[in-house]
């Protein structure tokens, strides 16, 4: 008799007859090869290991897991905008809406010679000269451990609602600068956030972003893109409200690269006037697309010490499933974690299946009892660096 | 507090007992944060740091520091990559049985990329079946905001940045969404995610001493500059001058917050949380 159907039988408190234990998967498989990548994407590969590895590990019961990923939620008090040597020896006019205000100016160029210092700027606020209270050099503020770039140089005013007039002194040339503005304390505050952490392949990606006063949202006009994790821009975005008031964007995903150059992200600008006061607030957040070289075909098979899943594979390369392997406490009928489990191997194009290990030893010694299944079971491909496909609910042991 | 102790005994204990004996060979392995480094020891620990943690090792010569580039993204070859190499090598050439692991900042990032992705790479379960625990010093596990403030602003300064290589992956990768997202689905350990397969113990840098006239500030060789003056304004009120303190216990467990345990009730600012500074070396020299 085969250990895992042993453990499973034994651990079945419901069944007076051994039966072969079968596993199921919970949710339709859509078993069609339509929408599956075929053909060479252009993205780069960063795993091309041919070796299978598999791997799991204990959990331990107590552990409360959430499988739904839910998306980040930006929220901003900063804009940017860009400006050159010209500009700024001329005066640029900055919106604040009062209070402490940072700035900070980077140039745009690897010319080691730029180079400013306090003494260079001045700062009129709504018309009135105002005092630096901070300004920090290159040197200073990389020794914070943030990356801030070359001649970038910051500093800190306490400003009355309305603009400052930033004037470099004794600069010229047409270097490109950008000016990056934070009002830490503002009431004003940019929020953005995907529908999802992870969208389907060509599935609409639904962003909503409002901007705030306080607790209350006020209008304002807002742009924005979308770019691809190769920096490539997919398209604008046309916001409109919805009838509770929130902007949205609907844009289609038309996913085909994988995550190894970075994610897909969301820029928003928004720009309004509130009271008699301009607000500028830029936002970015980020997201994933499944890549699709690959699907679940809905075979399942045991074997002694592994579940092998079926995978119907459109183009070669490394792929893992990992899941989350649970069962039944007898007390509470609840389901608990066992372990995580995972496996990877190369698979070329076509029917494959990936084996999947479940350590009967650890099934046994948990204590937990039938029906058994494997939570959150994941696609990806390994050599994209990219999610595949995800069934949170699983497979069930029976 | 106790009870954390209590807990790592525990681990300790079993994974001498699952080595069979009580004289395993322990090893310390120290990982740098963000940085293309060729020469850690000196530049990135310093070595006052390195040598008086190693004496917690039965054989002080049980240690590797780590030099990769964590410019790159964790999975990277030359990051990731190269870590699981010169861990292997410690490993095999020392006959380790028993590692601790400790990071600093983004190192923790990788070691997590190791524990969570475990198939990524056939070296990856060698290592971490000898890992004892991690002990992650002021971990960017929930990235930062001043990653988002260097990173985001127009098309212009994140695609001109790049082409002048003002910026790495390791800090794109480590802005808060950007790391949301990893946490959520490529990472272990965070809050509602499987643990990872070993322990992965927080220590966390909660404010910074800027008073000009405290010597502390000094600590580390790091003068306390006006430049966290203007970090501070991205952070909130609990963070190194770098991360917040919800980054860095945003995965694993917390060991202990700086100001529990330093000498002096002292802060631990970014910089001083990988020196030798106010009792840290000693805290991680008897955790070997």
């Amino acid at each position: 008799m085969k250990n895992i159907i042993k453990t499973l039988a034994l651990f079945t408190i419901t069944t007076s007859v051994y039966a072969d234990p079968k596993a199921q998967w919970t949710a339709d498989i859509d078993v069609s090869k339509s929408g599956l990548i075929s053909t060479h994407i252009n993205s780069p590969q960063v795993n091309t290991n041919k070796d299978a590895v598999s791997f799991s590990y204990k959990l331990e019961q107590t552990e409360k897991l959430e499988f739904d990923v839910k998306p980040f939620i930006e929220q901003s008090k900063q804009y940017w905008i860009d400006s050159t040597g010209n500009k700024l020896i001329n005066g640029i006019s900055l919106p604040v809406s009062g209070g402490d205000t940072v700035i900070r100016i980077s140039p745009l160029s690897n010319d080691k010679s730029i180079h400013i210092d306090a003494s260079m700027i001045k700062i009129k606020n709504n018309g009135q000269l105002k005092s630096i209270n901070v300004f920090a050099d290159a040197d200073q503020l990389k020794a914070t451990g943030a990356a801030f770039s070359e001649n970038s140089i910051a500093l800190k005013v306490k400003a009355d609602a309305g603009k400052l007039n930033l004037k470099v002194d004794n600069y010229t040339g047409d270097t490109p600068f950008v000016v990056h503005v934070l009002e830490p304390k503002s009431n004003y505050v940019l929020t953005l956030k995907t529908s999802k952490a992870t969208y389907n392949a060509n599935q609409n990606i639904t962003i909503a972003t409002d901007l705030f006063n306080g607790e209350t949202k006020i209008s304002a006009d807002l742009q924005g893109y979308i770019n691809r994790p190769d920096g490539s821009v997919l398209g604008n975005l046309k916001f409109t409200q919805d009838n509770q008031g929130k902007y949205v964007a609907d844009i289609d995903a038309m996913g085909s690269q994988g995550l190894a150059q970075g994610l897909w992200e969301v820029h928003v600008f928004a720009k309004s006037e509130d009271k008699g006061i301009e607000i500028l607030r830029d936002a970015q957040t980020s997201f994933a697309v499944n890549l699709n070289t690959a699907k679940f075909d809905g075979q399942l098979k045991m074997s002694d010490t592994s579940l092998k899943i079926g995978v119907q594979v459109g183009l070669q390369g490394r792929y893992e499933v990992r899941g989350v392997l649970m069962g039944t406490d007898s007390q509470s009928l609840e389901l608990k974690p066992i372990a995580m489990t995972m496996s990877a191997a190369w698979l070329n194009k076509g029917v494959q299946e990936l084996d999947l290990p479940i350590d009967t030893k650890m099934l046994h010694d948990s204590g937990l009892i039938a029906p058994f299944s494997i939570k959150n079971v994941q696609l990806t491909n390994q050599t994209y660096l990219a999610p595949v496909q995800t069934i949170k609910s699983g497979i069930n042991l029976l | 507090m106790k009870f954390i102790h209590l807990i790592k005994y525990a681990v300790l204990i079993t994974a001498l007992f699952a080595i069979g004996n009580a004289s395993a060979a322990t090893g310390l392995a120290l990982v740098h944060g963000t940085g293309h480094q060729t020469n850690a020891a000196n530049d990135y620990w310093q070595w006052d740091m390195v040598n008086s943690v190693r004496q917690g090792l039965s054989n002080q010569n049980n240690y590797v520091v780590i030099n990769c580039n964590f410019e790159k993204y964790m999975w990277d070859s030359a990051a990731s990559g190269c870590l699981a190499t010169q861990l292997t090598n410690f490993i095999n050439s020392k006959g380790i049985t028993d590692l601790v692991v400790v990071t600093h900042s983004n190192g923790g990032n990788m070691m997590r990329w190791i524990m969570s992705n475990p198939t990524w790479d056939s070296r990856y379960p060698n290592i971490i079946s000898k890992i004892r625990w991690v002990n992650a010093l002021a971990p960017s596990s929930k990235g930062t905001p001043l990653a988002n403030a260097v990173m985001q602003g127009n098309i212009f300064e994140s695609a001109l940045g790049w082409l002048l290589g003002y910026k790495s992956d390791a800090v794109r990768m480590q802005q808060t969404s950007w790391m949301d997202y990893y946490n959520g689905s490529w990472l272990l350990g965070t809050s509602g995610r499987p643990s990872l397969p070993k322990g992965f113990w927080n220590v966390v840098g909660t404010d910074v001493e800027t008073a000009f006239w405290d010597g502390d500030s000094y600590c580390g060789g790091y003068a306390l500059n006006v430049g966290l003056e203007i970090t501070q304004n991205w952070l909130n009120s609990c963070s190194d001058g770098f991360l917040e303190c919800s980054s860095q216990e945003g995965a694993g467990s917390t060991w202990f917050r700086d100001t529990s345990r330093m000498n002096g009730s002292e802060p631990l600012s970014h910089n001083q949380s990988r020196r030798k500074c106010f009792g840290l070396d000693t805290i991680l020299r008897n955790d070997l």
